[in-house]
């Protein structure tokens, strides 16, 4: 059992999460995964039946480019890569989020 | 989403690539757990349980980019497929009487549309009108319109253009062995424009060939232009003796443009004062276009208020004349009565065969009504399920239609081939004759309403009906519910119904026309000569002969030495076009609503002789009924009965436009064609003296003592001798005749007797369907019962029971439809009572052994159930 519980992730914010991963660089659905739950010190978990979906549509809507290599332990892995249309969705997403996220902030802080 | 990106992923195969990348992802997690100490079958074990349902992944990844519908529907179409394979019988059941129906429907209508239909193809049929005159409270622009009549439409409609008129025209035309008749239309200038024909070569006739002096010009068919002139291209110029005058062609129409139906020629109609001042002759057509922005209505307003003028200008000409207007649509194709047995029994066919469709699909329902509910307890929803249910219908019909279409399409192949020549000749359409893809597409929509209809109806019953109760029932009760087993026998019964009613039609009609023989006519037909002789018109234009012409000739033919008798004839039997006029008797009251109405025949000396028709009463014609003498008339013992029912006729006169003629005999009645039409059975007959009623165009009737076929050709050496410009046609024995008009209830029967086959057939083999379905299904219930001691016949004797009940019901109601549709009919049968009990009877009797061997075999199958079988399986 992992020590911290894992969260929930807010609605709408998966695509945000894969979208950004991939600004390192292309990277597999396990690799995406690992690096969500590893950046958000394992509090965020992405499920692989929301992960897969939402690469499905995303690669469906143009934001990413899916190419068949070979992974880091020699396994044939499917690579996504962010096209400029995923850059600019994600530059967009994040504005959009941040907004959000400051406005919860206000109300909180108020009292 | 754009449909195509997402059918091109779909293409590009993402699936596989998902199954790839998930299994990467399940191979990754399970590395991670052997690195963290877990032996390598936990590790995969738990991955597998990290990862989940994958199929239900896989299924969600898959609807971001195919909707989950489309999916769904293919899986529907494999999964009818799938069933239908499982039960083949009942696939090829459904297949077989649906495509039996659609194809029967469809063929039929075909003949039907191509028989009905004569014309051209117009531009805008809706835009052009036909102006009509017709008696007060007759169908109003059926008929044709007096010339004169016509040109006081033509200048004072506001409502309409380009009116013109059609004349029929049949001039002589000079042959090397024997002259002929060419059929042709005398046109005003506008003909031409209004209907939108163009000449293939030359020019069409304009308002320049209306001016006195240029008329003897003519625009002949490129049929015409083809058989008699040598299709010469260099024809335009070149003269043709028509009527024994030379006329100059102008041009040539192509085949597809040629209006009036079967006109060779066309000529400029002048129309003469005569013509101007004729307002009781309604011999021509007149058509025009609507001016734009006029309603039809408008225009039939206009109209009605025009020949409401003209008739109280000319009182005693137009009596109770009106004129009208209707499409050239409509005119074309008034729907005739007499086709209306025919398109009933089309329409039962195709009852019967969604009826059969119902039944089935019905049947098989309530079979699954366990697979349904369990469908729906594993989450399908109601709509799903009653989507699946439509596939299966839809896919069948689908399948049936696809076959349908191509028996249809063989079917209408043969039977334009395999009609004889006769035939074809009246029916322009007929050799063009292709499948009708509206009436397809018709039979095929009334199907598939059906399937759906009876589809979805317990769809929605078992989306609301209880689950629970359902999978509680288990396997037993299968045979149907009360209230779906009533509803799927009372179908069959519906489909026996019909087919006995159109076996009983069929039966009526064969006998019908089985009656139709040369001995029953009323007349002796056989060693006889007939042959038609018309006489170009004389210098002065006028139809006036010389009232002792024709029996110069016939007495030409009795100089022959194997003749008996001769004599000209107007109106012989089984030939067309028998004029039917009005006549008052003097001294009796005519009431206005029902006019006395005959069929007024000219009638030679020796006509009765020739055709031994009997004289009842008084006498037959003599040499002294000459036209100075006394004019006299003999009547059929039809018109005898009916308004001399007491007294004697003879003495007594008639009044016939407003001349008198003197009842000296009564004829026995003779048949005037092979029957009455639906709408009116043939009136009683009134025959005139030739010299006293003088014609320009005559049949002959000569009786021979030997092979008639043989004296025909002395037949035409004296008509040859007797004047070179006269034209013979239709040269032929009188048995020919009777036999050849007999042909078109010859094909009515036989359209009958293939429809009615195909209905019996749909029902029977629907009846063993359904018959066969229910006793796979009671099979466990049969076992039970030879196991409880029932002895094998009486299984049989069950089964058997049970489809004779429905089958009886069946028959009772298609008793009651076969004297209905016989009441209709019976204008059209020849002595054959619309109740006659051998038909009736027989119809009866085939429709039961069609139903016992139809549920024989399922029922033998019901009593070989085997009771270890049945009990093993409860």
């Amino acid at each position: 059992m992992p020590a911290n519980r894992a969260a929930e992730l807010l609605p709408g914010t998966l695509d945000l999460l894969v979208l950004r991963t991939l600004v390192r660089g292309p990277m597999h659905g396990y690799g995406i995964a690992q690096r969500v739950k590893a950046l958000s010190n394992e509090v965020l978990s992405v499920g692989e039946s929301s992960l897969y979906p939402a690469l499905q549509r995303l690669l469906l809507n143009g934001c990413l480019a899916a190419e068949w290599g070979t992974s880091d332990n020699n396994r044939r892995a499917r690579y996504y890569t962010l096209t400029p249309v995923g850059r600019r969705q994600l530059a967009a997403e994040r504005k959009e989020f941040e907004r959000v996220v400051s406005a919860v902030h206000a109300v909180l802080e108020f009292a | 989403m754009p449909l195509l990106r997402r059918i091109a992923y779909w293409l590009k195969g993402s699936d596989t690539d998902l199954a790839g990348e998930l299994a990467f992802h399940r191979d990754m997690i399970e590395r991670d757990f052997v690195q963290r100490g877990l032996p390598p079958d936990e590790a995969r074990v738990a991955a597998r349980r990290a990862m989940g349902n994958e199929t239900y992944m896989r299924e969600e990844s898959r609807h971001v980019w195919l909707w989950p519908s489309l999916e769904a529907a293919w899986q529907d179409v494999t999964y009818a497929a799938r069933s239908y394979r499982r039960t083949p019988v009942f696939a090829i059941v459904v297949a077989v009487t649906l495509s039996l129906g659609i194809a029967a429907t469809t063929t039929m209508y075909t003949i039907e549309h191509t028989v009905t239909s004569v014309s051209i193809l117009v531009p805008d049929p809706g835009s052009i009108v036909h102006i009509g005159q017709a008696a007060a409270d007759d169908c109003l622009a059926c008929g044709g319109i007096a010339s004169g009549n016509y040109v006081t439409v033509r200048q004072q409609a506001r409502s309409l253009t380009d009116a013109t008129l059609i004349g029929a025209w049949h001039p002589i035309l000079r042959g090397e062995e024997r002259n002929e008749i060419a059929n042709g239309a005398r046109v005003t200038s506008s003909f031409f424009q209004l209907f939108g024909i163009r000449p293939m070569l030359g020019r069409v006739l304009t308002a320049i060939d209306t001016q006195p002096g240029f008329t003897n010009v003519v625009v002949v068919s490129e049929p015409f232009w083809r058989t008699r002139l040598g299709g010469d291209s260099a024809i335009v110029g070149k003269s043709i003796m028509l009527d024994g005058v030379a006329h100059t062609v102008l041009g040539v129409i192509a085949r597809r443009d040629v209006f009036p139906d079967g006109a060779m020629l066309w000529m400029p109609y002048v129309l003469a004062a005569a013509d101007r001042a004729n307002h009781s002759l309604a011999a021509d057509n007149a058509f025009a276009h609507l001016r734009p922005g006029v309603a039809l209505a408008q225009a039939q307003s206009e109209i009605a208020t025009i020949g409401r003028r003209i008739a109280a200008e000319h009182p005693s000409e137009m009596r109770d004349a009106s004129l009208g207007a209707e499409t050239f649509a409509r005119w074309e194709n008034p729907g005739s009565e007499d086709d209306i047995p025919l398109f009933v029994a089309v329409a039962a066919v195709l009852c019967v065969a969604c009826v059969n469709l119902a039944g089935l699909l019905l049947a098989r329902l309530t079979s699954r009504r366990r697979e349904i509910a369990v469908r729906a307890a594993m989450g399908a929803t109601s709509r799903r399920i009653a989507r699946q249910l439509l596939t299966e219908t839809l896919l069948v019909t689908l399948v049936s239609g696809v076959i349908g279409a191509a028996l249809a399409a063989g079917g209408v192949r043969l039977v334009r081939d395999a009609m004889p020549a006769y035939i074809v000749d009246a029916l322009p359409r007929w050799r063009d004759m292709r499948l009708d893809t509206s009436a397809l597409f018709v039979a095929l929509a009334t199907g598939a309403i059906a399937g759906i209809g009876v589809g979805l109806w317990p769809a929605m019953r078992f989306a609301r009906s209880t689950l629970v109760e359902e999978l509680k029932s288990g396997t037993r009760g299968m045979a149907g519910s009360g209230g779906v087993s009533r509803l799927r026998r009372a179908l069959v019964a519906v489909e026996i119904a019909f087919a006995i009613m159109l076996l009983a039609a069929a039966g009526l009609l064969a006998r019908s026309v089985h009656n139709i023989r040369a001995e029953r006519v009323g007349f002796r037909a056989d060693h006889v000569v007939t042959l038609r002789v018309t006489a170009p018109p004389d210098e002065r234009g006028a139809a006036k002969v010389d009232s002792s012409r024709w029996e110069t000739l016939a007495e030409g033919f009795e100089a022959l030495p194997e003749v008996v008798q001769a004599a000209p004839v107007l109106g012989l039997p089984y030939t067309r076009g028998v004029p039917t006029g009005q006549f008052a008797i003097d001294g009796q009251a005519v009431s206005r609503s029902h006019p006395n109405s005959a069929q007024i025949v000219t009638a030679g000396t020796d006509y009765f002789a020739a055709l031994q028709i009997p004289i009842r009463e008084g006498r037959a014609f003599h040499e002294t009924d000459r036209p100075s003498a006394t004019r006299v008339a003999i009547i059929d013992e039809t018109l005898a009965r009916q308004f001399f029912p007491t007294g004697s006729s003879v003495g007594r006169v008639l009044v016939i436009d407003s001349t008198r003629w003197q009842i000296v005999g009564v004829a026995a009645d003779t048949r005037r064609g092979p029957h009455g039409t639906i709408a009116s059975p043939a009136p009683g007959e009134i025959y005139r003296p030739m010299m006293q009623h003088p014609e320009r165009a005559v049949q002959f009737v000569v009786r021979t003592r030997g092979d008639p076929l043989q004296s025909a050709r002395d037949v035409m050496r004296v008509v040859n001798g007797f004047d070179r410009d006269l034209a013979v046609t239709n040269l032929s024995t009188m048995d020919q005749v009777v036999a050849d008009g007999g042909a078109p209830d010859r094909v009515l029967a036989g359209s009958m007797i293939d429809l009615a086959l195909a209905a019996a057939a749909i029902a029977m083999i629907g009846l063993y369907g359904i018959i066969s379905y229910v006793v796979a299904q009671r099979m466990r219930e049969f076992g039970i019962r030879r196991a409880l001691g029932a002895e094998a016949h009486s299984l049989v004797a069950l089964v058997l029971g049970e489809s004779g009940r429905v089958a009886a019901i069946g028959s009772a109601l298609g008793l009651v439809g076969a004297l209905a549709a016989a009441r209709v009919l019976s204008a059209a049968l020849v002595d054959v009572p619309p109740n006659d009990p051998v038909t009736l009877v027989g119809v009866i009797v085939v429709m039961a052994a069609v139903s016992g061997i139809a549920s024989y075999l399922p029922a033998r199958r019901a009593s070989r159930a085997d009771p270890m079988l049945a009990l093993r399986q409860e």
